[in-house]
């Protein structure tokens, strides 16, 4: 008998909410033996996986079976994030599943027993809540790479907004990344003034494989005084956000640029929401605002009572529950800006944060994106938005 | 994705292709061993399916019985496996063919139910219980419920040799109405009459040096199979294995590790020595009278077994497996929770109400619906083996006499204190007997005279114990019966008896059938209905000085008391896959929303092709 060797092809990163692999090949059946199962066991090391350890077996074709484990792991993650802004990094443990997996096999051998053996455990995986396309996944395939090649072995960003994005000055602008090993990093913001100047901030930390790093990209987070919106009437023009990773001294770094849009608009609203990839987007929504409060009730009827006068009622409301709603423009938005916008018409969790033109203001909603579908981009127009439809994520029966 | 395959072959199903599954806790089944059912399964009519199926034509014309049954189906949902069994298409048309989903213990169950546990045969095996066949039988002092199989106990068992040989003339003692010792002659077998003779109707006479007496004439030597051990083969014969990480008899049923299973075998056989004789018999037919040929049996020289071995199919009661797992859950309290795995695990369902619970708080999506409480009489019945006339000749059912049931009394002669009406009945405490007072028949015997019938008014003895165990205050009354007992004892009595007629190898065809009967066993030598430290006993009501130790008390009260005040819930939750597979592989224990705790009875969940419908839960309040 011989438990077979087990292999994960797709990195140790993965997404759960895509096929997550594990392959056993070369067991063997040993003499004698009936109802063989090549096993897999599916632990989680940081004890955050609901249930686990959870164990599947499969009849092997040719001393060969492949798991898909992705079920198993994919597991709803309550997001946190930070917002009021206080720190420029913020550690999420929570947000990654440390998970191992362990091959085995059972049979049943010729004296009529079970026997189970185990062979060594993997090394440790980490799973994110998120997914990708099906066009996605085949172009991967026949790219011959995957999420972990695509953006943990090359470092990148997890969301689908590309680079070059207008922001507001305040923005609370959130990037995530996940790392596959500890090591040290440096944030580094280059920001570039209308006057010429331009100002450098560096910070060091630390990188760590269990956790996704959620950097809030601000500058005035970062420095309030060298990286002002406004500094002596010179207006901050764009700035690079990077992140860099030091590998045994090699560089590994990623950079997101953000132009810096100073006009005025009534109305200043963000979203963040999470995205496919497992991290957090935020989304700046300049344009026009209808709010909205949406209301149901259940009646029911009564017989008129024997004392009733004029102030009685026969037909009572027995419950009723509200939600706020939005219609909110989302303002112009580049093409490249609203081909991501899909991610964020898909997200199950997302917050909107009201009124917040000021730096560190406004006021915070969970509401779910009710839209049921979406204009991404004319070729007729120059100029692209997106009307989203809003509705608070809780049914409230007081105000 | 939602996937069903067959034989590792995936099935192509529609876009709106949908199954409802059900999960039921054994916990709160007393009836059934339920097992899981996958429904509503439609398979579309393409080129795959027929493949495997066949034409629905042909299907529908032709197939019947197993040919309708595909085994080997797994259902998944993106990898998760939902369930696997036996696929029953129960019709087929030009574009759908229909059935449900059978778990793998309802397969098992069906193909096992009209088997016996003595019947049941591995596949290695040329014979039922084949592997167990002359086994060395280590004739020791102690034996360990760890690592041996068997164990023996010395027991009276007075019936054992009645019926078989040829009769003697013996003197019977008895007392007549004036107390006076009389004698007289009566009919018995010689081989009871030498069992009296050297062994007072013992079996497994104890040596005196250690483990038992297995020689002499009326000799009787039976092996008691281990409770645990028993049960370790009887799954292994159905392909299913006693989880020993969920294994109650390790942990909190520790002290019933030790329970011994009856049978009425005896180990010793004779070598019988016979003489050619003729005698003159009538044929029935004809009525014609001819001389017939036979061996009239000399003399019998017993030995154990076949070189001091023995079978074990003979120590394995004749009752059909689901009635014996029944009987056991029945009787002690606990559950057999089969899973897909091919693994039992035994769980103490009295554990279940104090363990710690799993929290669902945050999966529950609208309020809970709360039913009304039930109020019932739990009615515990023991159906005891109508062979052992220890209880049977005596014991009489008096639950339907229950309103005319009066506070119990401690001792006989308290009943002459009290001031009855007729047809009242107490309970004697302390012999565990049911007197009735009223008018009633008595025989007047001195012994010499013919016996004569006079009338009197009095107490009268209506049944022995063990009554059933009634328990609450409802009208509607839940039976939980159970086939499993142990040997009744008289109040006075230490040492276990029954009165049963056993069977020796020559004769085994005769009273093959036994009850299952348990009981603790000791060490050296010593069976009981009660544990080493007296505190626990098989008995469903036992008291001991102050204390009761009985079945009922130590194993179910606190479950009674739950079980018979019910409280009926169900709500809907949205869970998780992981979650929701978590709940299904341990859906006998306790959980918890901030309402409060439940046990679930039954699950069901509708799965589409991308989507996992809402679990709707219906259970109980803890």
């Amino acid at each position: 008998m011989a438990v077979g060797t087990l292999t994960v092809p797709a990195g140790t990163f993965h997404l759960s909410g895509n096929p997550i692999r594990v392959n056993i090949t070369g067991a063997s059946i040993p003499e004698g033996a009936t109802d063989y199962k090549i096993l897999c066991k599916i632990t989680s090391v940081d004890g955050l996986l609901i249930g686990a350890p959870f164990i599947d077996a499969k009849t092997p074709v040719t001393g060969a079976a492949s798991f898909d484990v992705s079920g198993y792991v994919d597991q709803p993650v309550d997001f946190v994030f930070q917002y009021p802004l206080t720190g420029l990094i913020s550690p999420r443990d929570s947000h990654t599943l440390d998970i191992k997996f362990q091959p085995g096999e059972r049979y049943i051998d010729s004296n009529g027993d079970l026997v189970e053996v185990w062979g060594e455990l993997s090394a440790t995986h980490y799973v994110l809540k998120g997914g990708l396309s099906f066009i996605d996944l085949g172009q991967y395939a026949d790219d011959s790479t995957n999420f972990y090649a695509q953006f943990v072995t090359v470092l990148r960003f997890l969301t689908r907004i590309p680079t070059n994005r207008v922001v507001h000055p305040y923005q609370p602008n959130k990037l995530c990344f996940v790392s596959n090993t500890v090591q040290n990093g440096s944030i580094r913001i280059d920001a570039y003034y209308d006057d010429g100047h331009q100002y450098t901030f560096s910070s060091s930390f630390s990188s760590y494989e269990n956790i996704m790093h959620e950097m809030s990209a601000s500058p005035y987070l970062a420095d309030q005084v060298n990286l002002a919106p406004v500094i002596g009437g010179a207006k901050l023009l764009y700035y690079d956000y990077i992140i860099i990773l030091y590998k045994g001294g090699t560089p590994n770094a990623v950079s997101m640029r953000f132009y810096v849009d100073h006009n005025y608009y009534e109305n200043c609203n963000y979203l963040f929401a999470v995205n496919s990839l497992g991290g957090l987007d935020c989304i700046w929504l300049n344009g026009a605002v209808e709010k909205g409060f949406k209301v149901e009730q259940i009646l029911s009827v009564k017989q008129w009572p024997s004392t009733g006068a004029r102030k009685t009622r026969t037909k009572i409301v027995s419950n009723k529950k509200g939600s706020r709603t939005w219609k909110i423009n989302s303002g112009y938005k580049s093409t490249e800006e609203m081909s991501a916008m899909p991610d964020l018409l898909l997200s199950n969790q997302v917050w909107l944060l009201e009124n917040a033109s000021a730096y560190n203001t406004g006021t915070l909603y969970p509401v779910i994106i009710a839209n049921s579908e979406a204009l991404l981009n004319s070729s007729m127009d120059d100029l692209h938005s997106l009307e989203f439809e809003i509705e608070e994520a809780h049914d409230n029966k007081y105000f | 994705m939602l996937t069903i395959t067959y034989n590792n072959h995936d099935i192509p199903v529609d876009e709106g292709f949908s199954m409802r599954f059900s999960w039921v806790n054994p916990a709160c089944y007393f009836g059934k061993i339920p097992g899981a059912v996958g429904l509503g399964i439609e398979i579309p009519v393409n080129d795959y399916s027929q493949a495997i199926f066949g034409s629905p034509n042909r299907f529908e014309k032709y197939s019947s019985g197993s040919d309708r049954k595909f085994s080997g189906v797994y259902v998944r949902y993106d990898g998760v496996l939902l369930m696997t069994g036996t696929l029953n298409i129960t019709s087929a048309n030009q574009e759908t063919y229909s059935g449900w989903l059978q778990s793998l213990v309802g397969v098992v169950g069906e193909e096992q139910r009209e088997r016996k546990i003595n019947e049941l045969q591995l596949s290695s095996e040329n014979e039922p219980w084949g592997n167990y066949r002359m086994q060395y039988f280590e004739n020791k002092d102690t034996y360990d419920p760890d690592s041996d199989d068997f164990c023996t106990g010395e027991h009276y068992n007075r019936r054992f040799w009645e019926e078989i040989g040829r009769t003697v003339m013996d003197a019977e003692e008895y007392f007549d109405d004036n107390g006076v010792r009389q004698s007289r002659q009566v009919e018995i077998s010689r081989l009871m009459k030498l069992h009296r003779d050297n062994f007072n109707f013992l079996v497994n006479k104890s040596h005196p040096d250690g483990g038992v007496i297995a020689s002499g004439e009326g000799c009787v030597v039976s092996a008691f199979l281990f409770l645990h051990f028993l049960l370790k083969e009887v799954f292994k014969r159905c392909q299913f294995f006693i989880d020993p990480d969920n294994d109650a008899f390790t942990d909190e049923l520790d002290d019933y590790r030790s329970l011994a299973v009856y049978n009425n075998y005896n180990l010793m056989e004779p070598t019988i020595i016979t003489e050619e004789k003729e005698n003159w018999e009538q044929d029935e037919i004809t009525g014609d009278w001819g001389l017939s040929g036979y061996q009239e049996i000399k003399s019998l020289v017993w030995q154990l077994g076949n070189q001091e071995s023995i079978d074990y199919v003979h120590l394995v009661p004749g009752i059909n497996i689901g009635e014996f797992l029944l009987g056991l859950q029945n009787m002690l309290n606990i559950i057999f929770f089969f899973k897909d795995d091919r693994r039992v695990a035994i769980v103490d369902r009295l554990g279940i109400l104090s363990m710690t619970p799993f929290d669902l708080s945050s999966y529950l999506t609208e309020n809970w619906i709360i039913g009304d409480r039930k109020n019932t009489t739990l009615k515990f019945i023991v159906e005891y083996d109508k062979n052992d006339a220890i209880i049977s000749d005596s014991f009489h059912d008096l639950t339907d006499r229950r309103n005319d049931f009066g506070d119990p009394v401690r001792y006989l002669e308290d009943l002459e204190d009290l001031t009855p009406e007729f047809g009242e009945i107490r309970h004697v405490i302390e012999t565990d007997e049911w007197y009735e007072y009223k008018w009633d028949v008595s025989v007047n015997n001195d012994g010499e005279s013919t016996p004569t019938e006079f009338d009197r008014i009095g107490w009268v003895r209506a049944s022995t114990g063990p009554q059933p165990v009634l328990y609450g205050t409802g009208d509607e009354i839940e039976e939980i019966k159970t086939n499993v007992y142990t040997p009744y004892t008289h109040w006075n009595e230490l040492t276990l008896a029954k009165l049963q007629n056993g069977i020796i190898l020559p004769t085994r065809h005769l009273w093959n059938s036994f009850s299952p009967c348990v009981f603790f066993y000791l060490g050296q030598n010593s069976i009981s209905n009660k544990n080493v430290s007296v505190t626990k006993s098989l008995q469903w009501v036992d008291r001991q000085a102050l204390n009761e130790i009985g079945l009922f008390q130590n194993r179910w009260k606190s479950w009674a008391s739950f079980w018979s005040n019910r409280l009926p819930v169900e709500a809907d939750f949205n869970l998780p896959l992981n979650v929701l597979y978590y709940v299904i592989n341990n859906i006998t224990n306790k959980f918890k929303t901030q309402e409060g705790e439940f046990i679930i009875e039954e699950m069901e969940v509708e799965f589409g092709l991308h989507v996992i419908g809402k679990t709707h839960i219906k259970g109980y309040k803890v």
